[in-house]
């Protein structure tokens, strides 16, 4: 069991640095003759511890207790020297504070919100499922697709008159209803779809029949 | 964190096995092979005077947060510090180098400073051990703590002389640190089990008592 050696114990740095400590602050500082400047015969005006004008204490009353902080701030720079034996590392209980974003949840708005629009779209999406389903097939709305649905003779008639496409659209054009389904036509000719008045339409029926 | 251990000087001799770090005195060895105090090493010089020449305090540690974030914590450091009492008139040498009156405002001193001992050498060496030879038994014993005296002056308007003598003590220190962004602080918030590093009538040396041993 090792114990510690009182005479080491003394100078552990202690009576090391006191020493440099009274050496730095040894000597005066007087004023002159006539009181006009002063003759500086110490160290410590290398130091902030008195004010450079004045020299006098820069901590007023509190000279010696500034003494002694400085003294315990050379202490203190050790912690910063890695090329000191004395310097250890050690474990010390650390209170952490950060700032951090916090959010704030409205659930009752947030389902609300959420619970249309996931409703509503699950309703359009098994609409169109349904109409998948129903109608066999899918179609798209770009120009190709009516070009090639609107063959019939339904459609020519109703076009007659307005073949430039003139904007604005004539209103007997807009009103018209059109029905898009199977042509009425002799059963010998291949069955056709397209657009045409509803009473010359019936249901399109894919199982049966193979349309042109 | 960074911790000061001083009692890791004690046994930090030539035997070591840091031979790249410094401890903070240098040690002669006299013939009985026991270490006496020789002066503070190159390494205590050097903090010692980047303290204290430093306008914005100690050298400041690196924040040991995560970042982003601020932290404190609590460090008590064994360590000396200075008690200082008012006196009326200087001491500690007789004669005394100073008298009060000399002190502004009857005299033309502003500040002096002085220690008890009169260190002959630039180590702080006692100056009875210059004349040891290294086998004296007397060698490496210390057998007062130089005490330090101040007087100062405050106020420039209505100057008033102040005396002080301070004498070295052996305390444990509590300091906050702090670290917030780009600041760090260190507050002194406590000092406990102060005891002077000598008291007057004893001496301290390498063969005391409590000598280290190992068993």
């Amino acid at each position: 069991m090792q114990r510690i050696c009182a005479y080491h114990s003394f100078c552990r740095g202690y009576y090391a640095a006191g020493y440099l400590y009274r050496k730095l602050l040894a000597g005066n500082v007087t004023y002159n003759d006539n009181n006009t400047w002063f003759i500086a015969n110490s160290d410590i005006t290398q130091t902030n511890l008195l004010d450079p004008v004045s020299l006098l204490p820069t901590s007023g009353e509190n000279f010696t207790s500034d003494l002694r902080d400085r003294f315990e701030a050379i202490f203190l720079s050790m912690l910063t020297d890695k090329t000191l034996h004395a310097l250890q590392n050690a474990s010390m209980p650390c209170s952490v504070s950060a700032t951090v974003l916090a959010w704030n949840y409205a659930s009752f708005w947030l389902s609300l919100s959420y619970g249309l629009a996931v409703g509503l779209t699950l309703v359009s999406l098994l609409a169109g499922l349904h109409s998948f389903h129903v109608n066999g097939y899918s179609a798209d709305v770009r120009f190709s697709t009516f070009l090639v649905t609107t063959r019939s003779a339904d459609a020519d008639e109703l076009a007659r008159g307005h073949c430039l496409g003139r904007f604005p659209v004539a209103k007997e054009v807009l009103r018209t209803r059109l029905r898009f389904g199977e042509i009425k036509q002799g059963a010998h000719m291949p069955p056709h779809a397209a657009f045409a008045f509803p009473s010359q339409v019936v249901d399109i029926d894919l199982d049966k029949k193979k349309y042109v | 964190m960074p911790f000061l251990d001083l009692s890791t000087e004690n046994g930090f001799g030539l035997y070591s096995d840091d031979d790249a770090l410094s401890g903070l005195c240098f040690w002669n060895i006299r013939d009985d092979g026991r270490y006496i105090y020789a002066s503070p090493t190159m390494e205590l010089q050097r903090v010692f005077q980047l303290t204290m020449l430093s306008t914005t305090g100690p050298l400041q540690p690196t924040s040991p947060c995560p970042s982003g974030t601020s932290c404190a914590y609590n460090m008590t450091l064994s360590m000396p510090t200075w008690h200082c009492e008012d006196r009326e008139d200087f001491g500690g040498l007789s004669p005394a180098p100073f008298n009060r009156s000399q002190l502004v405002p009857e005299g033309k001193l502003v500040y002096a400073s002085y220690s008890s001992v009169v260190d002959d050498d630039d180590n702080g060496v006692p100056p009875q051990w210059e004349t040891m030879s290294s086998s004296d038994p007397n060698l490496g014993v210390f057998t007062e703590l130089p005490s330090l005296w101040v007087g100062w002056v405050t106020d420039p308007s209505n100057p008033k002389p102040h005396i002080s003598e301070c004498a070295l003590y052996n305390a444990s220190i509590t300091y906050k640190m702090a670290f917030a962004a780009e600041t760090v602080t260190m507050e002194r918030t406590g000092e406990a089990s102060s005891k002077i590093l000598l008291s007057s009538n004893t001496s301290i040396g390498p063969t005391d008592k409590t000598y280290q041993q190992v068993s």
